[in-house]
């Protein structure tokens, strides 16, 4: 029954892909040393490694000098020892050269990170890679290099929060030196959905609500406000921007099926945002990801008795370039707008955040909410703005992996999932220009700023919802509880006494 | 027979995908692996190769035959002659119905097989374990005695989603490292991220192998973007414990660790009979674990050692110590005058013979478990300059089978085999969401991928590495002991005592096998100073 989605054809892809690859690797660029086909054959032999590599250089400023490391240069031996030939002369011959190539290049990186490393609590990977961030403001490309390498040996993708920390930061910054951020950006997404499924998703989501109230919270606190707003009102529409998929609703559709009134009508039309010029057909898996989302939500609607329309709009680009026109509002409809993570993923160049506001206060809704993760992530492109916003990245995402890693079991393919998505986020913060950007939070004093200067007034979640909210953190492990933001611009979800989500409701 | 392994993926047309080997006559071997390609063409040029194809199948069918009957319904992929169906087990769950099949294809000319003490066959199903559905069981029986092919690609339908992934996995896995080998290092790193998704450290043995894989890969490419190669050890008790901890685990869910001291053990013993000063040089003692049943062994025989030595070499000294105290303890209780000597380095790198403090009169062994977790030996070519200079009466090896040397791309295709392998049976008796399993996963197996893939290989210097130590040892002056006997029944009985099946024993030309389905894992070997 929840197998209706399948993954693309396995046929499709496989040609593609060997396709794509056979000629790319002979259209690849050769070893300078190895120019004829027939001598091509010799990169396979015995000492590739060396010689390849030593033709690789990174070099994250072209106008500055890296500094070389005489291991990569170092001729290797091009004999092994089986060839009954060696003799003690020999042996010492081997001997120089391995000396001069286990040079190690970062004694005193290491001696410089040793404490941290060893230490107990320690939080390495935040101190290594803010010491990056800041070799990169500096431009200091023999530091980065050695810390990078650092980062590079230390971190796993699958271990401990530091080593996934390291791991995904490493991206990052690798991909901002390469200059490769939008490609990798690019290649990631449309790997995350080309293998994305109702199935895989489903279970992601569902396991995340019941491990952990990060996304509940908004759901209970917007839901509760809305339907007190929606209070009297005989045909509602809800304009939800979330990536969240749909997983509010059907609560609020129980508490509307059950009001003492008539059962209103009501309309739900979920906005979806990708980066423009990303995700061309991969983006094909999230739609048929919404497709099925939007026939069980229709299934639900008829089951509880409300009479339902949904529909779904996949906007490629900036959310302020949204064509209203397809909103399809109509004149006689109560409107509530719904954002959940969706003001962070406009763009922080331009003022696109304040027209975005102005553009929801033009369609006059009743109510606007809105839930963002607090942190301030808008990171500068360059040094001290970038070391700054960096330092926030990291506290951010340490949260974030701390608060997954204690309530996911430790061997969790949906926690993986939700990781791999923060790594997108990370490249995306890290690695792509601003004005792509999709990631940049900004705290809730600046969000309650904007909408005030936009218009609107905030509104105090009343103290059922309150209650309400409070009995979800009951359900979770200890760490979570819920406070009051100041002059009752919304509430706050934290976690060990952080502050991680913000819910909040706006009046025009 | 060739010892460049190369493997060739042919979904439609093969001779678009590797000119360069067609080009090199590499021709490999065919083996069927499943049925999705469609408009397959067999390449003119390969086909007039002046090196004849060697088709296989699981049923050595003839090439002919596979032209015209199989062709339009088989996805081929060309892979070495020695790349036994054993990785595909882990890789592609649908050969697993046919055990027979891979190990008929399996048994080759010259190896022995030793007469495994036949653990209990309570739980025959035990074997295919848990992912196997009721449905695909029944299939399997069904299928008993008809064509294995069909019963390939029945099973192959009915869990083509699991296939398509596995052998996705395996082609891109294969793409990316060729990718590498070409040093096209943009493309390589372009294909790590479908990877990634399509793995996972808690999946299928084929997911798990993948994850680990492409973590190597991208480690491996930004390190060459770096260009700074040398592994970095924190010289921290918290990895080290870590480390240790993982070791400990893998020791209790498998035999590996288990058969190496119990096969280094007996070969010991008997050397030591006679002895009355012992002293044993183990090159990369981690925690001792060995010793304590050596001691058992020689407290129980009438004739007592008058003085037992260990000299411990191993890279952190807080460690070395508290290894020496621990073995200081057991000695203690069983009576035995014993002496621990840390030293903190490698072997390889001792310049002076007088570093060990040999004694006259002692009766010296020297033990040695090979892994790619970190480098034991140092200089490979010191460390035989050693052993040669210090003739002890023994030396015992323990290896993986696996080589540390060659080619990137001939490196990565073999250990994709073994530990494909490995997984598979780390897998056997665990659950997929074992925190144990991840564990040994993460911290060893992973460790061990990410230096076989490094530049460099698992030492990842840039010196001379010794292929194959039994010819550097034949040089040296050494020749091989046998362990055909109380050391193969001793291993045969731990294989006896415990739950796991799958694992095989091999005896072959004195030296001992233990594989899992017949891919040898770890060879344990015996040598003493020709006369």
């Amino acid at each position: 029954m929840d197998t209706l989605f399948r993954l693309v054809s396995l046929q499709s892809d496989q040609s593609l892909n060997s396709s794509r690859t056979s000629s790319s690797s002979r259209s690849s660029r050769q070893n300078p040393y190895q120019q004829e086909d027939e001598e091509c054959f010799n990169i396979f032999m015995d000492d590739e490694d060396f010689s390849s590599s030593s033709s690789k250089h990174y070099n994250p400023y072209p106008h500055h000098q890296l500094h070389h490391h005489t291991a990569s240069n170092t001729p290797t031996p091009t004999t092994t020892t089986t060839t009954g030939s060696a003799t003690p002369t020999h042996h010492h011959v081997y001997d120089q050269s391995a000396n001069q190539f286990s040079y190690s290049p970062a004694r005193d990186v290491t001696l410089e990170f040793a404490a941290s490393l060893s230490g107990h609590d320690s939080k390495w990977a935040s101190d290594i890679l803010l010491e990056t961030a800041k070799a990169i403001a500096d431009r200091n490309s023999a530091r980065v290099q050695q810390l990078m390498w650092m980062l590079n040996e230390l971190g796993s993708l699958y271990g401990d929060i530091d080593q996934k920390l390291a791991s995904y930061f490493l991206q990052g910054l690798f991909s901002r030196m390469m200059d490769s951020g939008d490609r990798t950006y690019r290649t990631l997404i449309s790997a995350s959905e080309k293998n994305c499924s109702f199935d895989s998703t489903r279970k992601m989501v569902l396991k995340f609500q019941e491990v952990s109230p990060w996304t509940m919270f908004g759901h209970v606190a917007c839901n509760g406000a809305i339907i007190e707003a929606f209070e009297g009102a005989n045909k509602l529409h809800i304009i939800d921007i979330s990536n969240t998929f749909c997983t509010q609703w059907p609560t609020l559709l129980e508490a509307i099926a059950t009001r003492s009134d008539e059962t209103p009508y009501l309309r739900i039309t979920t906005v979806l945002v990708s980066k423009a010029g990303g995700a061309n057909g991969g983006s094909s898996g999230v739609q048929k990801v919404m497709k099925e989302i939007g026939s069980r939500m229709e299934k639900f609607a008829r089951l509880m008795g409300v009479p339902f329309k949904f529909n779904v709009i996949h906007h490629a680009g900036d959310l302020s370039e949204l064509n209203l026109a397809e909103l399809d509002i109509k004149e006689d409809e109560t409107l509530a707008i719904n954002c959940v993570g969706a003001l962070h993923s406009v763009t922080t160049v331009g003022n696109r955040r304040d027209s975005l506001i102005s553009i929801f206060r033009k369609l006059q809704p009743r109510l606007v909410t809105v839930v963002e993760e607090e942190a301030d992530l808008d990171i500068g492109v360059d040094g001290v703005e970038f070391v700054r916003g960096f330092q926030e990245s990291l506290r951010w995402f340490r949260v974030y992996f701390e608060a997954l890693d204690e309530s996911f079991p430790k061997t969790s393919n949906e926690r993986l999932m939700l990781e791999r998505a923060a790594g997108c986020a990370i490249v995306d913060l890290v690695a792509c220009p601003q004005v792509d950007s999709v990631e940049r939070r900004e705290t809730a004093a600046r969000w309650s700023h904007r909408l005030q200067g936009g218009g609107f007034r905030p509104v105090s979640f009343s103290e059922e919802v309150s209650d309400d909210v409070r009995a979800l953190l009951r359900r979770y492990k200890d760490g979570w509880s819920m406070v009051q933001g100041s002059d009752s611009t919304g509430i706050f979800l934290n976690w060990k006494d952080q502050p991680v989500v913000w819910a909040s409701a706006w009046k025009p | 027979m060739s010892h460049n392994p190369r493997y060739l993926q042919a979904t439609h047309n093969f001779s678009l995908i590797s000119p360069l080997l067609i080009h090199n006559h590499q021709i490999p071997q065919v083996i069927i692996l499943n049925h999705h390609a469609s408009n397959f063409r067999f390449p003119t040029r390969c086909a007039n190769s002046t090196r004849p194809i060697t088709c296989q199948s699981l049923h050595n069918f003839s090439c002919h035959f596979l032209l015209e009957s199989f062709l339009p319904k088989v996805h081929i992929l060309l892979i070495p002659f020695h790349f036994s169906p054993i990785m595909l087990h882990s890789l592609l769950p649908t050969l697993q119905h046919n055990p027979k099949a891979s190990s008929s294809a399996m048994t080759s000319a010259g190896k022995r097989a030793v007469d495994v003490a036949s653990p209990s066959v309570a739980e025959p199903s035990k074997r295919h374990r848990t992912h196997l559905s009721p449905v695909e069981k029944d299939l399997q029986s069904e299928e008993e005695g008809e064509d294995q092919l069909q019963a390939v690609a029945a099973g192959a339908s009915a869990r083509e989603d699991d296939d398509s992934t596995g052998l996705r996995l395996l082609g891109l896995l294969l793409q990316c490292a060729e990718c590498v080998a070409m040093d096209n290092l943009d493309d390589a790193g372009q294909l790590l991220p479908e990877i990634a998704e399509l793995s996972s450290p808690f999946g299928s043995s084929a997911q798990r192998v993948g994850a680990y894989f492409a973590d190597a890969l991208s480690a491996r490419i930004i390190s060459s973007y770096l260009s700074i190669y040398s592994p970095f050890s924190p010289l921290c008790k918290t990895h080290h414990q870590k480390l240790l901890n993982a070791l400990q685990i893998f020791n209790s869910v498998t035999p590996l660790i288990k058969f190496s001291h119990f096969t280094a053990n007996q070969a010991i013993q008997q050397a030591l009979d006679g002895a009355d000063h012992v002293h044993i040089i183990d090159l990369d003692i981690m925690q001792g674990l060995q010793w304590p049943g050596l001691f058992h062994i020689l407290a129980s025989k009438s004739r007592k050692v008058k003085s037992f030595r260990i000299t411990g070499f191993g890279s952190s000294a807080d460690l070395l110590k508290s290894t020496g105290q621990r073995l200081a303890e057991f000695a203690t209780a069983l009576n035995i005058p014993f002496e621990f000597q840390p030293i903190e380095g490698k072997i390889g790198n001792i310049k002076d013979l007088n570093q060990l403090n040999i004694k006259a009169g002692e009766t010296i062994v020297v033990h040695w478990m090979h892994h790619c977790l970190y480098d034991v030996s140092g200089s490979d070519l010191g460390a035989s300059r050693i052993l040669t200079m210090l003739r002890p009466k023994l030396i015992t090896i323990v290896e993986q089978d696996l080589s540390h040397g060659g080619s990137f791309l001939g490196r990565f295709v073999e250990a994709l085999h073994y530990y494909s392998a490995l997984f598979d049976a780390l897998g056997d008796g665990l659950e997929t969401e074992s925190v144990e399993r991840h564990t040994v996963e993460q911290q060893l197996f992973g460790c061990e991928i990410r230096n076989i893939v490094a530049v460099g290989g698992p030492k990842r210097t840039g010196e001379v590495k010794v292929e194959r130590w039994e010819d550097e040892l034949v040089r040296g002056g050494f020749r091989p002991v046998s362990l055909a006997g109380n050391p193969a029944a001793q291993a045969n009985l731990l294989l006896g005592m415990f739950p796991w099946q799958g694992y095989t024993l091999v005896e072959e030309g004195g030296c001992l096998k233990l594989g899992w389905k017949d891919l040898p894992l770890l060879t344990a070997s015996a040598w003493q100073p020709c006369e």
